[in-house]
């Protein structure tokens, strides 16, 4: 570790940061031109973070601060864990357990802070949002198991190289097919997009967890949101769809398949909690499952089957 | 300077009859009785003395080996016990007293059947009228039926014998019958086992034990529980282990019944909510064991299964006594947190109580190896797994007690001093220190295993078995 | 300073302890305190001493360096949560029995832990489930020391028999000695490991076995909860590595039916564990008290390292050791929290307090750091441990057991949230509003665990060295480890460098958020009501059934603890049964009953003949 791993952590966080909250300025677009609206500008979700982070805010106490900057500090500490094309700001610490349960750090981090602040609703929103990961989260770590297992490795930059050069048959989405749809789906769940949003929920709660968020509170979990965002799409890109060898190739997935997910939610109703958990613990554990036999009992999936 | 053994019946007889004469200083000679017999017991002399000068076989003996010696130092000195614990409930029995001790200690040491009879209905007849002092006729009477049939079948049994063998003498009998086959042998031992159950408290004969030491004070209960039981086993003990050696039919059909007892008296014992009642199937349960035991030939660890529940009986059975009659119930729920202000009591109740569940540390757990030692190494796996599932039984229902005799509270709140029953001292200053002598036998034996093992079987093996051997193993952690 | 004597002065503390409390209680306390630092200073010390072995009555000790790292979690658990016995000494019923049965289960502990033959295993190992027991009855409830103490006794007399069928097997009491005798007996083995493994399963409590722990250690004195969370279910754990260690289980069984290459019978025990980490974690979510919340979260960790140390293989046999240290620490701090709260608040029920972090900061953090380490998330101890255990899976693929491993992690971040947002967070009560937070001779322990978490978690290999040296000594492949780097087949991890970047991550928020324009602090009843008004704290306080929804997806589903109930029942049946035949008073009937058993005595005797 030198002071370069961290130049290139700092420039990587920027890089996430522009690309991807540009990504959700042009989905916001997309989501308008299917209700049929213009939508907002493309750089609009920029505005809004800076003019956030440009007013005044309330703050509830210590917690109430501590939490936010402990769900953005833990979150930006696991963007600097994902692989990008092959890049790594510090080499060797993209095991795919030490990502997946960085995530929690941001989500408990805001879910103490919203927690701290008073006010019911907050907890009741992030009571859902724990319920929603356990429901989505199972069938998804079943699959990468099943991954792990058949790979011998649990490195995500790995995992994903070991995808390239056989060309599109070659992804994890089509060697283990079931598993791929599984993690598309379980994709949905973690970003909170529709039919799963309901811990959002944001015409039902007066506004869930980020209801007593203000100022600068509000532009971090804006900030958050995106850098989540990344962390989970990154991760099924990486794990799923072979990465990227190029830079390029990288971003083109990326949209492809963030823009798949927000096009699917934005014609879905949405799932109560329950309804939420009932729905991820019937098909998709079922299929993850499965996959998860045929892999390790068959051996089928490890290797391109024609 | 050795004694002839014949005194430690004579004494306490001649005493009875001096009592009986001498009404106002009773309680005296009783006092003096017991403990003249109970410093007796450690002087007299081992192996055959005959009586009335005739020679054995064709007249009576008395044989004083490793297993009758253990068997009189322990029913002496638990008489003494139980008079320094309750003297004021002995007084008025006095006679009955003595005669009965006489009885006990004419039963171990004698080495013939038919004087086996005599004393057997002498301890009888004292036990009878000792029961009556629950003041509960009928439940008196029951024990005379049964007692007086009981008698009946041992005495058809040993005419039978007689008829076919030609002798009273124990040693001659065991000979004898070595020659006769099994179906020969078949009734008649049926009916001389029939005759001892009843003291020795195996079913079917245990009915009459429920109603007597149900109603007993802290004085007869422990006499019953503690040393007519204690005698009577070890007179089950002789005969079954040494003279009528029971083959394989009969050995099945008595350690059927042996096991069947055990495993009722700990289901009954578990299900009871008076105080008394528990400790009485409780008896009944280590009875089962020990006759099964005693049946199967495994002598040492059946003496010392005996020994573990005497002393521990006698510690509880006197509380239990002392209890219902300090707070007129003898319901344990309802004397919640009675051990409160008791807690040498209390102690050394609860060291009898996991003694008698095999807790080690205790002399309990030296006993309980062995039993399963003793069966495991024959490659049996069928009656410890009955052991062991009756000592869960018998852990659960005894710690229910213990609990809740020391510490009293609701549900969901802490224990709480004041929900007790009240703060009445359960023993006198002696009674107490009685019990706690008790206790600290106990524990010494339980930390010192080899030298208790040792005290009661100086030669190793009793009547010839295998002793503790897994003592010594112990003491060297299994290393040989 | 050898074994014999630590075991000696110890007990002899405890009886100092126990008169010293006739005369003043908080006194005799103290004591419990320098006799438990006294013992943990001076096992620490036996470090140089592994290897040899000593007798004490008739107790043989083999000094290993497993039973030296057992033996010093063990102690850390007593010695810190000792701190706070003074404080609790006026609700207790029998403060100077307290005091000598806290020290008496220790000197056990110890005992069971650096047994030699199975006879000193088994001594120590009762008289820690006694004294234990007597202490429980002194809390809440007495019916939960009952229970405690049938299944540990279901479980000891298993073990009992296990052990008396070896010596009967085998000839000798020697753990390693009859244990390795018997591969000779395949069949006896078996039974033999079933038994004996039964009394460390009814320990950890594992299902079916794990209906006492949320009784016993929700419901006991609020400073023993620590101990039997932290310390003493890590004895059952000593008695399951015993049982694939000293028994030689994989080539015994090797020859057997075996699933992924893990012979059946253990793969058994470890779906009873995989069964165990689900059944935790969702009765724990559905409960309303904190400390049988974290009762619940104990059987779901102990799921964990029966499956760890069950694997014995390198990466998930370090991994159950290492969780083994974690948990005790973690739950120990998390017992620890709310017993403070308790002091302040009398009550341990979520739905009654709420916002205690405002008045009790220091306490919010230990309980927070604890939490963190308990779900398993980086950078503390907890992740380390759960990652060698998900490794250790992955490599072997064990698909269904490393699904409920899973569902026990992501399920552990509901129910250790729930007591940070319903007690530490939200409004404070009226009630509770002048509360202040507990004194240093509390606050120290706790604050020490929480920096053991830390270091767990930082500096992983510190202990894991501890660790590989356990694996050779028990003949397993030690777990690779480089400088600060854990190598698996899988992949590695190296913990501190994750600690840095976390670091660097908070570094920049921090910046970023500072630089802004300060906030305006408003109070904690001003917040967004939709223009209702409300003015009683404890409405605007959301505790109550926190994860409505989740739990009544299985309100349905079936309690084991019934099935304890039916059985007791049963018993008594039969002695209501045999007490109705022959304990009646009628004269008659008895000697039909001796007439009928001579004769069916004499023609059972005819036809066996």
């Amino acid at each position: 570790m030198n002071a370069m791993n961290f130049i290139y952590a700092f420039l990587m966080l920027v890089f996430v940061f522009i690309f991807q909250t540009s990504l959700t300025g042009f989905n916001r677009k997309v989501t308008a031109r299917l209700q049929k609206r213009y939508g907002a500008r493309w750089y609009q979700q920029f505005l809004d973070i800076f003019k956030a982070m440009r007013k005044d805010s309330t703050t509830h106490g210590w917690v109430f601060d501590f939490g936010v900057i402990m769900a953005l500090g833990g979150i930006m500490a696991t963007v600097i864990f994902i692989p990008v094309a092959g890049f790594r700001a510090f080499p060797g610490t993209d095991n795919v357990f030490v990502i997946s349960y960085l995530l929690a750090v941001g989500m408990l981090g805001m879910a103490m802070s919203a927690a701290g602040s008073g006010n019911p609703w907050a907890s009741i929103g992030v009571g859902r949002a724990l319920t929603n990961m356990l429901a989505y989260d199972i069938p998804l770590m079943i699959v990468i198991f099943t991954m792990i297992f058949a790979f011998d490795s649990a490195s995500v930059g790995e995992l994903a190289k070991m995808q390239q050069g056989m060309g599109i048959l070659g992804w994890n989405a089509f060697r283990m097919p079931l598993g791929g749809i599984v993690a598309v789906i379980a994709l949905m769940g973690m970003l909170g997009k529709k039919p799963f949003d309901s811990f959002i929920a944001p015409a039902e709660i007066a506004s869930g967890p980020m209801v007593e968020y203000g100022g600068k509170h509000l532009g971090f979990m804006f900030i958050l949101h995106e850098f989540m965002t990344f962390i989970e799409v990154s991760l099924i890109i990486n794990l799923f769809f072979g990465g990227g060898a190029t830079i390029w190739e990288y971003m083109l997935k990326y949209a492809v398949l963030y823009t798949f997910t927000n096009i699917v939610s934005g014609v879905m109703p949405r799932f109560k909690i329950d309804q939420a958990v009932k729905y991820f613990y019937r098909v998709p554990l079922a299929m993850a499952i499965i996959q998860g036999i045929v892999v390790i009992f068959t051996g089928l999936g490890v290797t391109i089957w024609f | 300077m050795m004694f002839n053994p014949v005194l430690l019946i004579a004494i306490p007889l001649g005493l009875a009859f001096i009592a009986v004469i001498f009404k106002k200083i009773q309680k005296w000679i009783l006092a003096l009785g017991i403990i003249v017999n109970a410093v007796l017991v450690f002087f007299v002399e081992k192996g055959e003395t005959a009586i009335g000068g005739f020679k054995i076989p064709f007249g009576i003996s008395l044989v004083l080996d490793d297993f009758s010696a253990a068997g009189v130092i322990l029913i002496n000195i638990l008489a003494l016990a139980a008079i320094v614990i309750a003297f004021k409930k002995a007084e008025k029995f006095a006679p009955v007293i003595l005669a009965g001790l006489a009885g006990m200690n004419g039963m171990i040491l004698t080495g013939d059947l038919f004087n086996l009879f005599v004393f057997m209905e002498i301890t009888a007849i004292s036990a009878y009228i000792l029961s009556s002092e629950g003041r509960k006729p009928a439940q008196s009477f029951n024990y005379l039926v049964i007692g007086s049939v009981g008698s009946v079948f041992y005495l058809l049994g040993l005419i039978l014998l007689y008829n076919q063998t030609g002798t009273l003498n124990m040693v001659l009998m065991t000979e004898k019958t070595g020659f006769l086959e099994q179906t020969v042998l078949l009734l008649p031992v049926l009916l001389i086992f029939v005759g001892i159950a009843v003291e020795a408290k195996l079913l079917p004969m245990a009915g009459w034990v429920r109603g007597v030491l149900g109603n007993s004070n802290s004085y007869t209960g422990v006499m019953f529980a503690s040393v007519y039981s204690s005698a009577a086993l070890f007179v089950f003990g002789r005969i079954f282990s040494q003279v009528l050696v029971p083959g394989t039919t009969v050995g099945i059909v008595i350690i059927t019944i042996a096991l069947v007892t055990f495993a009722a008296g700990q289901a009954s014992a578990f299900r009871s909510k008076s105080l008394r009642q528990v400790l009485l199937y409780s008896s009944i349960a280590q009875s089962g064991l020990a006759a099964a035991l005693f049946a199967t030939g495994f002598v040492f660890p059946a003496v010392l299964v005996v020994v573990n529940n005497a002393i521990g009986k006698l510690i509880m059975f006197s509380a239990a006594g002392s209890l219902e009659e300090k707070y007129g119930t003898d319901d344990y729920i309802g004397l919640g947190g009675a051990f409160n202000k008791n807690t040498l009591t209390g102690i050394a109740f609860t060291i009898a109580a996991l003694s008698l569940t095999g807790l080690p540390l205790l002399f309990g757990f030296y006993a309980k190896l062995n039993v399963l030692a003793a069966y495991l190494n024959q490659g049996t796996f069928f009656v410890p797994a009955v052991v062991l599932l009756g000592t869960i039984v018998e852990g659960a229902y005894f710690i229910k007690i213990l609990i809740k005799l020391w510490a009293p509270g609701k549900e969901g709140e802490w224990a709480d001093a004041d929900q007790s029953v009240g703060d009445k001292r359960i023993f006198s200053y002696t009674g107490t220190i009685a019990v706690i002598l008790a206790a600290v036998l106990v524990v010494l034996s339980g930390l010192l295993p080899d030298t208790a093992g040792k005290l009661i079987a100086p030669e190793g093996g009793l009547l010839g078995d295998d002793g503790p051997a897994i003592s010594l193993l112990i003491q060297k952690g299994g290393d040989q | 300073m050898n074994l014999n004597l630590i075991i000696i002065i110890t007990t002899a503390v405890a009886l100092v302890a126990y008169l010293v409390s006739k005369v003043n209680d908080k006194a005799g306390a103290a004591m419990t305190v320098v006799g438990s630092l006294f013992a943990l200073i001076a096992v620490f010390l036996l470090r140089d001493s592994i290897g040899t072995e000593i007798t004490l009555l008739y107790f043989n000790f083999n000094l290993t360096v497993t039973g030296w790292y057992f033996a010093l979690v063990m102690l850390m658990a007593y010695s810190m949560t000792a701190f706070f016995n003074p404080f609790w000494m006026k609700k207790l019923i029998y403060p100077a029995g307290y005091n000598f049965l806290y020290l008496l289960s220790m000197a056990g502990t110890l005992g069971v832990f650096f047994a030699k033959d199975f006879i000193t295993l088994f001594v120590f190992w009762e008289t820690v489930v006694w004294s234990s027991a007597f202490i429980i009855q002194m809390g809440k409830s007495r019916q939960a020391a009952y229970v405690y103490y049938v299944i540990s006794a279901i479980g000891s007399m298993a073990t009992l028999f296990a052990i008396m069928f070896a010596y009967g097997t085998t000839g000798t009491f020697v753990i390693n000695d009859a244990f390795g005798g018997l591969a000779a007996y395949p069949g006896r083995a078996i039974v033999i490991f079933v038994t004996f493994i039964a009394a460390g399963m009814a320990k950890i409590g594992i299902f079916p076995f794990h209906v006492w722990l949320p009784f016993a250690h929700g419901s006991a004195p609020h400073t023993f909860s620590p101990v039997l969370s932290g310390g003493l279910v890590k004895m059952g754990a000593f008695v399951a590595l015993l049982s694939v260690t000293a028994f030689p289980a994989y080539k015994i069984f090797g020859g057997m039916a075996s699933f992924r290459g893990i012979p059946l019978p253990i793969y058994f025990m470890m779906a009873l564990g995989a069964i165990s980490i689900v059944v935790g974690t969702l009765m724990a979510i559905k409960q309303e008290d904190a400390k049988k919340l974290l009762a619940y979260s104990s059987v779901a960790n102990g799921g964990y390292i029966l499956i760890g140390l069950l694997m014995l293989d390198q990466v998930g046999f370090a991994g159950g050791l290492m969780h083994i240290v974690n948990h005790a620490v973690a739950s120990a701090a998390a017992f620890l929290s709310i017993a403070a709260v308790a002091y302040r608040t009398g009550t341990t029920k979520m739905s009654e307090m709420g916002g205690m972090i405002h008045r009790m900061p220091i306490t919010y953090v230990v309980y927070l750091i604890a939490i963190i380490s308990m779900a398993g998330i980086p950078p503390m101890g907890g992740f380390v441990s759960k990652w060698l255990i998900f490794q250790g899976l992955a490599d072997k693929g064990l698909l269904f057991i490393a699904a409920t491993a899973f569902f026990g992690s992501i399920g552990s971040f509901l129910y250790v949230f729930r007591p940070l947002s319903a007690v530490f967070l939200g409004q404070t009560f009226t009630r509770d509003l002048n509360k202040k937070e507990v004194g240093v001779f509390m606050l120290f322990p706790m604050v020490v665990l929480t920096l053991l978490s830390l270091l767990t978690g930082i500096f992983p290999n510190i202990f894991l060295r501890v660790v590989t040296e356990i694996q050779t000594s028990l003949g397993v492949l030690p777990v690779t480890l480089a400088e600060n780097t854990i190598v698996t087949n899988n992949g590695f991890l190296d913990a501190f460098k994750v600690f840095i970047v976390f670091g660097f991550g908070f570094a920049i928020a921090f910046v970023l958020f500072i630089a802004r324009r300060k906030s305006r602090r408003v109070e904690l009843m001003d917040t967004y009501t939709s223009a209702e008004f409300i003015h009683t704290r404890e409405l605007l306080h959301y505790s109550h059934s926190f994860y409505a929804p989740f739990e009544r997806l299985y309100e349905k589903a079936p309690d084991t603890m019934k099935l304890y109930h039916k059985a007791a029942v049963k018993i008594s049946e039969i002695g209501n049964f045999a007490e109705a035949i022959f304990f009646g008073i009628k004269p008659a009937r008895t000697v039909l009953l001796v007439m009928g058993t001579v004769l069916i005595g004499i023609i059972a005797g005819g036809v066996l003949s």
